[in-house]
C-alpha cells in the first residue's frame, strides 16, 4: 500500500494517478479543507518552541488525527519521541535530528518522516549537506531498525512526485524502501481501519 | 565514436516522463535544466551521456545510456523549476527503445481521460 503524507490536500485522482492509494494530510491546528471528501487521514502538525510548549501543545490534540512535530531543535525533536502522542517525527528543510533521538525513536516506536520537498526547495551547497545528511540518517535508521517513511512532503502540487519516483530516489540514497511502506501502511491503517489493533493483530468479524 | 559494432556499443534507456508546469515550457529550456541539475548534482563526468529525445510542450522522452539511469532518473525527480517556471515532472517509465517507450507510456497517456482513471 502506498501512502504519502502531504501539507496540502490534492485531488484524490491526481494522487492515483501518481501510484498513490490514500495519504495522511497535514495542517497546523487541524485546518483542513476537504480532507473527509478524498477520505485521507487527517493529521496535526505541531511547531513547538520548547519541550514545555511541545508538552503544553500535546494536551490539545485530537486523539482522531496523527500527530505529527516538526522542529529544527534537537532537544525538542528528543523530547518528542519520548511522548506517547507523537506519532511521527516531520521532516523539514531546517530539521535537526541526533543519533541519541535516532535510537530513542526505535524503543518508543515513533516514525521518523524523510520527505523529499526539501531537496526541491534548496539548491547548491545547502543541498549538498541536506543529501549527506539524509544519507547519514539512513544509515542510522537502518542500524537502529528505527520505523521511518519516505514521504514527498509536498506543500502544493509542484513538489509531489510520483511514488515511483520517491522509491528510486531514496533507493539511491540507501533507504530500505519495503520497510518505509511497511511503515507508512501500519500508522495509515491505525487511523484509517478501526478493526485494526496493531501490526499482525486485528479483529475479524464473524461470517 | 562512430561505426562501433552492435556489442561494444552503449546500451541505451529512454525514460517516458509528463510535465506538469504552470507555463508554456520550450524544449531547449528543458533541455538546459535537466544539464543545470545533472552538473549540479554529479559534476561534469558523465554529465553529457543525456539527451532530451522528445518533448511536445508535455510529454516528452529523456535519453541516457544504461550506466547512468539512476543518476538521471535522480535529476528529473530533483527538477522544480525551468527557468522561472515551476514544475514537476513525472516520470511514467522506462524502455529500451523510442518506439516502445512511445507506444507504452506515451500513446496511452495521450488516450486517457480522468474518467477512466488514467
Amino acid at each position: 500500500m502506498q501512502i504519502d503524507f502531504l501539507r496540502f490536500t490534492p485531488d484524490k485522482e491526481f494522487l492515483k494517478c501518481l501510484g498513490f492509494e490514500n495519504a495522511v494530510v497535514f495542517a497546523e491546528n487541524g485546518d483542513l479543507e476537504g480532507y473527509e471528501n478524498h477520505s485521507y487521514v487527517k493529521g496535526e502538525i505541531i511547531r513547538p518552541e520548547n519541550p514545555e510548549d511541545l508538552r503544553k501543545k500535546l494536551r490539545k490534540v485530537s486523539r482522531k488525527s496523527v500527530v505529527g512535530v516538526e522542529s529544527n531543535s534537537i532537544s525538542i525533536n528528543r523530547e518528542a519521541v519520548t511522548r506517547r502522542r507523537v506519532d511521527v517525527i516531520l521532516d523539514s528543510v531546517g530539521r535537526r535530528i541526533d543519533y541519541v533521538t535516532v535510537k530513542l525513536a526505535a524503543e518508543k516506536d515513533v516514525v521518523i518522516e524523510v520527505c523529499l520537498s526539501k531537496f526541491l526547495l534548496t539548491k547548491g551547497a545547502r543541498r549538498m549537506r541536506l543529501l549527506r545528511e539524509t544519507e547519514e540518517l539512513l544509515r542510522l535508521i537502518k542500524k537502529f531498525d528505527t520505523p521511518f517513511v519516505i514521504t514527498s512532503g509536498a506543500s502544493n502540487i509542484y513538489e509531489i512526485r510520483s511514488a515511483r519516483q520517491l522509491r528510486d530516489f531514496f533507493s539511491f540514497l540507501g533507504a530500505e524502501i519495503k520497510k518505509a511502506e511497511k511503515h507508512a501502511e501500519i500508522l495509515f491503517r491505525k487511523f484509517a481501519d478501526a478493526n485494526f489493533i496493531m501490526n499482525g493483530l486485528e479483529i475479524e468479524e464473524r461470517p | 565514436m562512430k561505426g562501433l559494432p552492435p556489442s561494444l556499443r552503449k546500451r541505451k534507456r529512454y525514460i517516458a516522463f509528463h510535465l506538469i508546469a504552470e507555463d508554456r515550457v520550450s524544449k531547449v529550456d528543458l533541455s538546459r535544466a535537466l544539464l543545470d541539475e545533472l552538473l549540479s548534482l554529479f559534476g561534469e563526468w558523465g554529465a553529457d551521456e543525456v539527451w532530451l529525445e522528445y518533448f511536445d510542450g508535455e510529454l516528452g522522452i529523456v535519453g541516457c545510456y544504461h550506466a547512468s539511469l539512476e543518476k538521471v532518473k535522480v535529476a528529473i525527480t530533483l527538477m522544480s523549476r525551468v527557468g522561472e517556471v515551476k514544475v514537476n515532472p513525472v516520470v511514467l517509465g522506462v524502455s529500451g527503445t523510442i518506439k516502445r517507450c512511445k507506444k507504452k507510456y506515451l500513446e496511452v497517456l495521450k488516450g486517457a481521460s480522468s474518467a477512466n482513471g488514467l
